[in-house]
């Protein structure tokens, strides 16, 4: 019951032994385990974050592009109106132009046509009446007479028209 | 009565396992040998319990090895403090050891604890890893030093600290071991049947367990002491 000898350095040698088995084969390996584990789910959770970041970056980058193509889809229209609306009012106006100077042309050219129509009458019935003349005064009668015949006749009839 | 004094004593005394034939003969006692089976016990276990460890998927018996070793060093890592973390892995062996050693009585071997030489060679252990802490923490200067805190007339008090501190460890494991069986031993006497199973619960089991904790609590508050200082 009360020895102190020997034994007292064997069982101080076999707990040192002990503590270095257990050491080895438990408190290390559980450790190691446990360490491990642990940086796999710190890894895990900084990949999770990442992931996460970058799928909010791409979302700011969508959302960014679908702003700048909704900007350029108003501007295109915007840009195709206006040149739509100078494109139409060009025309329009070309039209205009055009249809004055038809217009113009169709009136000058009436009237020139009418003139001439008139002008043309007018030699006609003279011819006419001068030659109906002659055969009915004969040959009393001269030219300076029968022309001047003819223009009375010719403002007579123009005042009844 | 007579026998009953004889088979205490026969139980009490540390018999020699066997003789090394050198230097004249060195005596190996018994519980030197009981030491190396509760030894052999504890690292079989141990390889059994972390053998295919991995990292995810863990089977039971890795769950078992991670549970027991987290529980433990929390446990004794709140008592040593930071600083002594060190030391952690220590303590849970020694703790194993002596739980294990306490009450390998109920499988028939004589406990190592029982032997005054083993609780002493425990004792001189957690002592010197005491002031090793304390040296390693502080260094040789301030540990001397520390010899004359609070007031250098208590000088001689903390040295003789040194040698109470290890000997009332080396006593109190001891005796609550040794007084643990004897009490058993007569309760047996007394009423053979029913009664010894209770009482052997407390004695043998609760108390067993109860002293390697109170070791190895008392040691990491020590070296708790020696980090901190």
């Amino acid at each position: 019951m009360l020895r102190i000898d020997w034994n007292v350095l064997f069982t101080v040698f076999n707990l040192l032994l002990l503590f270095i088995l257990m050491k080895i084969f438990l408190f290390d390996r559980v450790k190691n385990v446990i360490a491990e584990r642990q940086a796999l789910a710190d890894a895990k959770l900084k990949e999770a974050d990442d992931t996460k970041a970058e799928a909010k970056k791409q979302m700011q980058d969508y959302q960014a592009q679908m702003k700048d193509i909704e900007k350029t889809r108003e501007d295109t229209i915007r840009e195709a109106r206006e040149s739509a609306d100078k494109e139409y009012q060009k025309i329009i106006n070309s039209a205009n132009l055009k249809k004055q100077q038809i217009e113009e042309d169709a009136v000058t050219e009436a009237t020139n046509k009418k003139n001439e129509i008139l002008r043309k009458a007018q030699k006609e019935v003279k011819d006419l009446v001068m030659d109906a003349a002659g055969t009915v005064v004969g040959a009393s009668v001269n030219d300076e007479t029968n022309s001047k015949l003819y223009d009375e006749f010719l403002k007579k009839t123009g005042e009844e028209q | 009565m007579g026998n009953l004094r004889e088979e205490l004593i026969e139980q009490l005394t540390v018999r020699t396992a066997f003789t090394i034939p050198i230097f004249g003969g060195i005596d190996v006692a018994e519980s030197v040998v009981v030491t190396w089976i509760v030894m052999a016990v504890m690292v079989i276990l141990a390889l059994f319990l972390t053998s295919n460890m991995r990292v995810d998927h863990i089977g039971k018996r890795q769950a078992v090895a991670e549970l027991m070793v987290t529980k433990f060093e929390d446990m004794l890592a709140g008592i040593v403090g930071e600083n002594g973390r060190a030391y952690v892995p220590y303590l849970v062996t020694v703790m194993i050891y002596i739980g294990i050693s306490n009450i390998i009585g109920l499988f028939g071997l004589k406990s190592p604890t029982k032997d005054l030489g083993v609780t002493a060679a425990l004792a001189l252990m957690s002592i010197v890893l005491v002031e090793y802490a304390s040296i390693h923490a502080n260094g040789p200067k301030k540990w001397l030093h520390n010899f004359t805190e609070p007031i250098a007339i208590v000088t001689p008090i903390n040295i003789l600290e040194l040698f109470t501190r290890p000997l009332s460890l080396c006593m109190r494991l001891f005796g609550n071991v040794l007084g643990a069986f004897v009490i058993m031993e007569l309760i047996k006497i007394v009423v053979p049947i029913i009664l010894p199973a209770v009482f052997s619960l407390y004695f043998d089991l609760f108390d067993g367990l109860l002293q390697a904790y109170v070791f190895v609590f008392l040691t990491g508050l020590y070296i708790n002491e020696a980090v901190n200082e």
